[in-house]
C-alpha cells in the first residue's frame, strides 16, 4: 500500500509536483501515466526518499521510505536500468545489493533465474543489451521479495517478447496480493498492463480510475464505415441522431450508433457497405482528452508514446478530427 | 527458491556491500596491483638516482636516507589509490548508481562511513605491501651497490615504513569525502591535489608557515620520516590526519544528508 498526501516538489520557479494525493492499493497493477515532464519520476524519487518533498508526504505501508527498517524487503524499485557500473558483472551488481539489504547470496542466483539471466550473470554489464539491463534492474527490485514494486518506465526499450514477459511478471505479482506501481508515457502499453491508472499532468492528479472507466470517459466508441454511397448513409445516420464525420473516399466515422445499427440501417436502404469497423476508444485518446492543457511540455504531450501509437492505428487517419 | 530471511540490515551489511562494490570491479583490482608496481618502480628510480639528484654519492649517504628515498614510491601508490577511491564514489554519481545505493541503504551517513572505512582499509593493505616492497627495493639497490644495508632491527626503520603506508588510507578516505561533496570523481581528485599542495602554498603566505604543521601534507611527511628533525611527533601527525579525515567526511555528510539525488 502506497499513500501520497499533498505531495509537492518545487525546483525554484518550477512546480514539478503540485499537491499530489493518491493511494495505490495492493492486488492490482497500477499504471502511473503522464506525459514526459509531468512529474512521474520526481514522485517516484520522493517515494523512495531520494528527493525531499517541499511539502506533503509519501509513505509505503504507512512509513516514510527512509524510516523503513529493511527497505529491500518492503520495496523493490527500478528507476533507471542504465544507472549501473558497466564494468561490473550482473551477479556482482546483485551481490552488493543483497549485502546491503542483509540478504543471503543464494538469493542472487534465484533472481537471476527468475528474470532469465542465469547464463549471463558472470558477464560484465557492458555486454548486456538494453533488454538484459532492464531484466537485471527487475532482478534487483525482486531481491528482497518485496510487497511493493515501484518501476519507472520498465517497458521502455524492451522488445515485444520482453514486454510480454514483464507484463506477465507484473500481473503475477499483483495477483499474489502485492502492490505494483509502474510509470509510463506509453499509453498503448499501459492499456494491456494496468488494471488501474493514475494520470498526472503538470504535476497534478488528473484521474484515478479503473482502466475500463478511463477508456469509457475518453473519446467515445465509434464505428467506421466505408461505402460507395457514404453521403447517403451519413444523411440517414444523422437523421437517426448519430454524429458523422468524414466522408472523403467513402469513409465515415460514426458516433452515437453501434455497428449493428449502422449495418441494419444500410441494409434497410439497400446501401452497400464495404467495411464496417467498431473502434474502441483508446487509452491514449482518453489520456489526451484528460491531460490537454495540463502538460508542462505541451508540445511533447502527443509525441513519443501517443504519436507512435497513433501511426499504428489502421483506420481513418486524416479523418478523425 | 530460497526464502528471504527477515533480518534488518546493519552497518556491517553496508560495509560488506561497499566492499563487494569496490573489490568486485576488475578494474579496481588491476589498479591496486598497478599501484604496488608503480611504488616499486618509483622506489627503484629514486634510490638509483639518489646520488645524482643530491650531489652526494650513494656510498656517502646515510643508509636510512636511501630507505626514505625508496619510500617515496609509496607516495605515488597513495595518489593512485586516492584517484581510485575518488572514482569509486564519483563514478556512482556519474552513472546514477548512487540512487540505487541510497535506495538500498537510505541512511546516507552510514553509506559514507562504510565507503570511507572500506577505501581506507583496502588502501592501507595495498600501501603496506607497497611500503614493504619499496623498502626491499632500497635494500636491493644498496646491496647491488655493495653498500651496507639499513638495520632491519632498528625501530625507526619500521616506523617510517608503517608511517609511509598511512598516506594511502588518509588520501583515500579524503578522496571519498571530497568526491561525495563534489558529487564527481574530478572534484575528489582536485580536492586531494589541493590538500597535497596546501603546505607549499601556505609556505608562501604571510603567517602561513605557522599553520603548515596542521596541514595533512606535512603530517604525512612527518610520518614517512622525510620531514627531517625538528618537526612534530608522529603521534601528533597521526592526530592531524585523523582530524582532517573526520572533518572532511562530516562536511560531505552535512552537505549530502538532505540533498536531492
Amino acid at each position: 500500500m502506497i499513500s501520497v498526501r499533498g505531495l509537492t516538489k518545487r525546483y525554484g520557479e518550477n512546480l514539478a509536483v503540485d499537491g499530489l494525493t493518491f493511494t495505490v492499493a495492493p492486488g492490482r497493477v497500477t499504471g502511473f501515466l503522464g506525459p514526459n515532464g509531468a512529474g512521474k519520476s520526481t514522485t517516484l524519487r520522493m517515494l523512495l526518499g531520494l528527493d525531499t518533498p517541499t511539502s506533503g508526504d509519501a509513505r509505503i505501508g504507512g512509513t516514510a521510505y527512509r524510516r523503513l527498517a529493511a527497505p529491500a524487503r518492503e520495496v523493490g524499485a527500478l528507476l533507471d536500468p542504465a544507472a549501473v557500473d558497466p564494468g561490473r558483472t550482473g551477479a556482482n551488481h546483485l551481490l552488493w545489493l543483497a549485502r546491503a539489504g542483509g540478504i543471503g547470496r543464494a538469493r542472487v542466483d534465484d533472481v537471476l533465474g527468475l528474470v532469465g539471466l542465469e547464463e549471463v550473470g558472470g558477464r560484465r554489464i557492458r555486454h548486456y543489451s538494453l533488454g538484459m539491463r532492464q531484466r537485471l534492474g527487475i532482478a534487483a527490485a525482486l531481491l528482497g521479495d518485496p510487497g511493493v514494486l515501484l518501476l519507472d518506465e520498465p517497458l521502455n526499450g524492451l522488445d515485444p517478447e520482453g514486454i510480454v514477459w514483464t507484463r506477465r511478471l507484473l500481473k503475477g505479482f499483483a495477483e499474489e496480493g502485492r502492490t505494483v506501481l509502474l510509470s509510463s508515457h506509453l499509453m498503448n502499453e499501459m492499456e494491456a498492463t494496468a488494471d488501474h491508472v493514475l494520470v498526472i499532468g503538470g504535476g497534478r492528479l488528473v484521474a484515478d480510475v479503473g482502466l475500463a472507466e478511463l477508456v469509457a470517459t475518453g473519446a467515445g466508441t465509434r464505428v467506421e464505415a466505408v461505402s460507395p454511397r457514404a453521403d447517403e448513409l451519413a444523411a440517414l445516420l444523422r437523421r437517426e441522431g448519430a454524429t458523422v464525420d468524414g466522408g472523403r473516399g467513402g469513409r465515415i466515422a460514426v458516433t452515437g450508433a453501434d455497428a449493428a445499427r449502422v449495418g441494419d440501417l444500410a441494409a434497410r436502404h439497400g446501401i452497400p457497405v464495404h467495411e464496417l469497423v467498431p473502434v474502441r476508444a483508446r487509452l491514449e485518446d482518453a489520456f489526451m482528452a484528460l491531460t490537454r492543457g495540463r502538460g508542462r511540455h505541451e508540445g511533447r504531450t502527443g509525441e513519443p508514446g501517443a504519436a507512435d501509437a497513433n501511426t499504428r492505428k489502421p483506420q481513418g487517419r486524416g479523418m478523425v478530427r | 527458491m530460497t526464502a528471504v530471511d527477515h533480518r534488518r540490515p546493519t552497518a556491517r551489511d553496508t560495509v560488506a556491500a561497499e566492499w563487494t562494490k569496490l573489490a568486485g570491479l576488475p578494474r579496481n583490482r588491476r589498479t591496486a596491483a598497478g599501484a604496488v608496481a608503480l611504488a616499486l618502480l618509483v622506489a627503484a628510480l629514486f634510490c638509483l638516482t639518489f646520488g645524482a639528484t643530491t650531489g652526494v654519492p650513494l656510498a656517502e649517504q646515510p643508509v636510512f636516507d636511501v630507505l626514505t628515498a625508496g619510500l617515496l614510491g609509496v607516495d605515488a601508490a597513495a595518489l593512485v589509490l586516492a584517484v581510485l577511491a575518488a572514482s569509486a564514489t564519483g563514478g556512482e554519481y556519474a552513472t546514477g548508481m548512487i540512487r540505487t545505493t541510497f535506495t538500498a541503504t537510505p541512511s546516507r551517513g552510514r553509506v559514507l562511513a562504510a565507503r570511507a572505512l572500506v577505501a581506507a582499509t583496502a588502501s592501507w593493505a595495498v600501501s603496506l605491501v607497497a611500503a614493504v616492497g619499496a623498502a626491499l627495493v632500497s635494500l636491493l639497490v644498496l646491496w647491488l651497490s655493495g653498500l651496507p644495508a639499513w638495520d632491519a632491527t632498528d625501530p625507526a626503520v619500521w616506523r617510517v615504513v608503517l608511517g609511509a603506508s598511512l598516506m594511502g588510507p588518509f588520501y583515500a578516505s579524503a578522496a571519498v569525502a571530497l568526491a561525495d561533496l563534489a558529487r564527481s570523481t574530478a572534484g575528489g581528485v582536485a580536492g586531494v591535489a589541493a590538500l597535497l599542495v596546501a603546505p607549499t602554498v601556505a609556505g608562501w603566505l604571510p603567517g602561513g608557515p605557522a599553520v603548515v604543521p596542521f596541514l595533512p601534507g606535512e603530517a604525512v611527511h612527518v610520518l614517512a620520516g622525510i620531514a627531517g628533525p625538528g618537526h612534530a611527533s608522529p603521534w601528533s601527525a597521526l592526530l592531524v590526519l585523523a582530524v582532517w579525515a573526520v572533518a572532511l567526511l562530516l562536511l560531505a555528510h552535512g552537505a549530502n544528508r538532505r540533498r536531492d539525488t
